[in-house]
């Protein structure tokens, strides 16, 4: 197994002695996010590609129809999972999933779901009998820290453009349309949560702002904060790590959560320009006057 | 209404007689329990006529722990083990080790630093339904990861190169505050392991009562209460309430880990950690109050081989260093116990308290500062150190400040 | 030496363009392959370099991953210590290589220097790996004509860098003629104002010191930028203006 290449000495001793003089290597403020850019597949609905400096995420969403689990008959399913596999970085394996990996979809999955951000129970159909089956799929393409935000812009993104086919219920049986029939339906969301990762420095002392590759290798220590729009918090994670103090954590959690609000408000803006231009393309054929004959 | 003779302290049994039964609760102890609160030791005060409908479902009110009961040096096979209940949430905690390294691939456990491994067992009869516990559950490997990455900070993991630590957890059963317990339960036998650590990592949960709202800017004094936060949830409150769970080192506001799976306004955060930190040092207490409960006789031999091996230790110690301040020669270092079990350290010319600090059973630790005479221009010289479950390994770490 | 032609695996390369001294056989190295009678094609992308002087012709490949070869000057971490020798790394996800302990200048084994795990040494391969003996490849300290290390040895503080091969081909390119074809002048452009340390490793490390973290950063950055933009001498002047301005 090909172990993670680690730093040197004389790296994280440069990163940290900079860090004190508010000095980042890549020219960027404490509190700057690296630039962010999503590409959207444009013959297909609900796969996008995130850039995020040198991390680069895609997701995937499809969807399928089964029964709910007898738990829940009036509830869809939505399961998102990440993968790392060896065209991340050759230390992922693909036969055992890494703890980055094991952390990120829990991380994905704990908040986007349990926020509620997709009411699951849009995705019913029909009482204990059809749903729904929402299923992300969240691949790493190239990694150099910040990969909640990018997965979360990435997962987002896709679930806001991705369609899920028409239906409609008579006399008790499901019926389903093909995207020729009819057009596919879009997703509800309730609110759009982000997530950005503030990284802990020099004893908790510093904190910095979507840390890249080689900061997050020399930190101490990361809180993951989970925002939305509306001025929510929809998830903070703190693994451990070195100790901060209260008041500081409290102030670290508010600078991420406006971090998140902001790219909320990017990403909300690069998906209706998408949905315009996809509208204006489809809509161009019905209203030429040619056809294929 | 609760009972007329006064106030219980939330978590141990003492009771207290508050002064002023005067005013309800208001704003005054309210504004405090909010961001103000980061900063003071002591919750505020209450009083002592409560209606009805400010308490929770089990009767407690919002800054109330539920019974903490726990237990150190549980089993007799493991070199460390506790039992810990939190209200209805009981776990055990084994914990073999610092020994030497195994790991998987034959890399031979060669880190720098003692590798912290823990694994949680779910028991299936812990929870309302009877359920076997799935394999690879990522939500039992999140809880192993931040009690790992907790604990790498808190033990003094390079006292131990190439050196494993294997923790294990096994919950009997969950009513909430789960990861809170595993927490405590962790600290509790690595102490009776007699694993160098910082200080305790404690932990607990706050949650809110509403969620959407942000907090109002003044508080009503009709404000029925029902926005407050509220400390150490049950599995129910869990359920409805948006919760924290909160770790911190020591006494102090030092936030070791923060887990937070629900949605709340951004505002009612730091009233929500204030009690949730809050809750942590009292804690902490209660913990200090369990090892001082250990078995007395293995306590107390405990107690006076460290004042023995520690002071021992520190005036080699000292005296190296002296040396290497380019003394010529050899300061005399004299210790004397001054009182137990707070020792003395003298050298000429300077002085230096040795506080060695009981940690339960079988851990001791001490800490030494002082500083030199004026020849050594002044230097202070802080130390720490620790005697193993063996009664004879003594770790100093320390040096001029 | 020129740089003349990009070619691609399976490319002919045209004879106009191979040196043709009559006195000496034609030397192909890397890159290239010789299909009798008379054809030499390329076997990697990359450009074509010739040394009419010495007869020789050779590609050259900017990417790709390092691979050991007597003499190289490399910046490596150690990842540990075993026995007689530190375990370093030359590149990521490679085996180690071995450095002895006693390969330092001056080194006995009670002088010999003290290296934590993830220090960076500035050493030079004695031989490279031999696959088929499964042996890594070993560095020094030393050079072995004088006994001295030359500059060699770890690296205290400063800055590593990630360049491409090829730039830090070029940067090491000493001699007064072989600069001029290296085209890179910022680095003598910043030096005449600021005082800094620079050691190029051929495995694609650049280590910066300037004794000031703003300026570490700032020569770093450039050279990065020279290497990732490809920028010609002109751009490198201007850039180095710019540079000084701000530092």
């Amino acid at each position: 197994m090909p172990l993670e290449p680690k730093i040197s000495v004389n790296e994280r001793e440069f990163l940290l002695d900079a860090l004190r003089q508010n000095l980042r290597l890549s020219g960027r403020k404490l509190d700057a996010l690296r630039p962010l850019s999503i590409t959207f597949d444009p013959d297909d609905y609900g796969v996008t590609e995130v850039q995020l400096g040198k991390t680069r995420i895609r997701a995937h969403t499809q969807t399928t129809i089964t029964n709910p689990p007898p738990s829940r008959p009036f509830e869809g399913t939505l399961t998102i999972t990440a993968e790392l596999s060896p065209l991340t970085a050759p230390h992922f394996e693909l036969a055992r999933p890494s703890d980055t990996e094991a952390l990120l979809s829990r991380l994905l999955e704990k908040s986007i779901r349990r926020s509620g951000a997709l009411p699951v129970e849009s995705l019913c159909l029909l009482a204990g009998d059809k749903c729904f089956n929402l299923r992300v799929t969240v691949h790493v393409l190239a990694h150099d820290g910040g990969l909640p935000t990018a997965a979360f812009v990435a997962v987002l993104a896709s679930l806001m453009t991705s369609r899920v086919p028409a239906t409609e219920v008579r006399g008790g049986e499901v019926q389903v349309f093909t995207a020729e029939e009819r057009e596919g339906v879009r997703l509800q969301l309730v609110h759009v949560p982000i997530a950005v990762g503030v990284s802990v420095f020099d004893g908790g002392a510093i904190g910095v702002v979507d840390a890249d590759g080689m900061e997050e290798q020399a930190r101490e220590g990361e809180v993951v904060v989970v925002g939305n729009e509306v001025g929510e918090i929809c998830g903070v994670t703190k693994w451990g790590g070195v100790d901060v103090g209260a008041v500081e954590l409290v102030g670290m959690v508010e600078e991420a959560r406006k971090q998140c609000e902001g790219v909320v408000k990017w990403l909300k803006g690069k998906v209706e320009e998408e949905e315009k231009r996809r509208a204006k393309r489809d809509h161009a054929g019905e209203r030429s006057a040619e056809n294929q004959r | 209404m609760i009972d007329e003779r006064g106030d219980r302290c939330p978590g141990c049994t003492k009771w207290y007689w508050y002064q002023s039964a005067s005013h309800t609760f208001t704003d005054s102890s309210r504004t405090q329990s909010s961001s103000q609160h980061l900063h003071s030791s002591r919750m505020p005060l209450d009083t002592s006529s409560y209606t009805l409908s400010q308490l929770r479902l089990d009767g407690r009110r919002w800054n109330e722990l539920r019974r903490i009961h726990a237990q150190i040096s549980t089993h007799a096979a493991a070199d460390g083990s506790s039992y810990l209940e939190m209200g209805n949430t009981k776990v055990v905690c084994t914990v073999t080790g610092p020994a030497e390294g195994r790991r998987a691939g034959g890399q031979g456990g060669g880190g720098d630093v003692l590798d912290v491994r823990v694994e949680i067992g779910l028991a299936g009869f812990s929870g309302v339904e009877r359920r076997r516990q799935v394999r690879g559950d990522k939500r039992i490997f999140e809880m192993a990861h931040t009690i790992t990455e907790s604990l790498n900070r808190t033990l003094l993991t390079n006292l131990f190169p190439r050196s494993t630590l294997s923790i294990s957890l096994h919950v009997l059963s969950q009513d909430g505050s789960l990861l809170a317990a595993l927490i405590n339960a962790a600290t509790l036998a690595c102490v009776d392991a007699g694993v160098p650590m910082k200080d305790y990592l404690v932990a607990c949960t706050a949650g809110c009562m509403s969620a959407g709202a942000p907090p109002p800017p003044q508080v009503k004094a009709d404000d029925d209460g029902s926005n407050d936060p509220i400390l150490d949830l049950t599995a129910l409150e869990e359920q409805e309430l948006p919760f924290l769970t909160v770790a911190t080192v020591g006494a102090e506001d030092k936030v070791a880990a923060l887990v937070i799976e629900s949605r709340f306004h951004a505002g009612r955060l730091d009233e929500m950690l204030a009690v949730g930190v809050d809750g942590c040092k009292r804690v902490k207490e209660l913990v200090d109050e369990v090892m001082n409960m250990a078995p007395k006789s293995r306590a107390s031999v405990r107690r006076a081989q460290l004042t023995r091996t520690i002071t021992d230790a520190f005036a080699v110690k000292l005296r190296d260093l002296i040396w290497s301040r380019g003394a010529t020669a050899t300061p005399p270092i004299r210790l004397a116990l001054v009182a137990r079990p707070r020792v003395a350290l003298h050298c000429s010319g300077g002085i230096f308290r040795l506080i060695p600090v009981p940690v339960g059973g079988c851990a001791c630790r001490a800490l030494a500062v002082g500083r030199l005479d004026a020849r050594l221009k002044g230097a202070h010289w802080q130390g720490f150190g620790t005697m193993g479950s063996d009664g004879r390994a003594v770790a100093i770490e320390g040096g001029f400040t | 030496m020129a740089y003349s032609d990009v070619l691609l695996p399976g490319d002919e390369v045209p004879q106009e363009q191979l040196p043709s001294n009559p006195k000496k056989a034609l030397s192909i190295g890397p890159g290239l392959r010789h299909i009798p009678p008379s054809t030499i094609s390329a076997t990697s992308v990359g450009a074509l370099n010739v040394d009419w002087r010495r007869n020789a012709a050779w590609m050259d490949v900017n990417g790709g991953r390092y691979l050991p070869s007597t003499n190289d000057p490399i910046i490596v971490r150690v990842t540990g210590s075993s026995g007689e020798a530190f375990n370093c790394q030359i590149t990521p996800y490679t085996s180690y290589a071995a450095l002895p302990h006693l390969s330092f200048q001056d080194a006995t084994k009670k002088t010999r220097p003290q290296l934590a795990n993830g220090a960076l040494v500035y050493a030079r391969i004695a031989t490279p790996a031999a696959h088929l003996l499964h042996i890594d490849p070993e560095l020094t300290c030393i050079d072995p004509s004088t006994g001295k290390s030359e500059g060699l040895g770890p690296l205290k503080g400063g800055m590593l860098f990630k360049i491409s091969l090829g730039m830090a081909r070029r940067l090491l390119m000493t001699s007064k003629r072989a600069k001029e074809d290296a085209k890179i002048i910022i680095l003598d452009r910043l030096g005449e104002k600021w005082g800094f340390e620079v050691a190029v490793g051929r495995n694609g490390y650049l280590w910066v010191d300037a004794n000031d973290i703003q300026r570490t950063m700032a020569v770093g950055r450039a050279i990065t930028e020279v290497d990732e933009q490809g920028l010609v001498v002109q751009e490198q002047e201007a850039l180095a203006q710019k540079v000084l301005k701000q530092g």
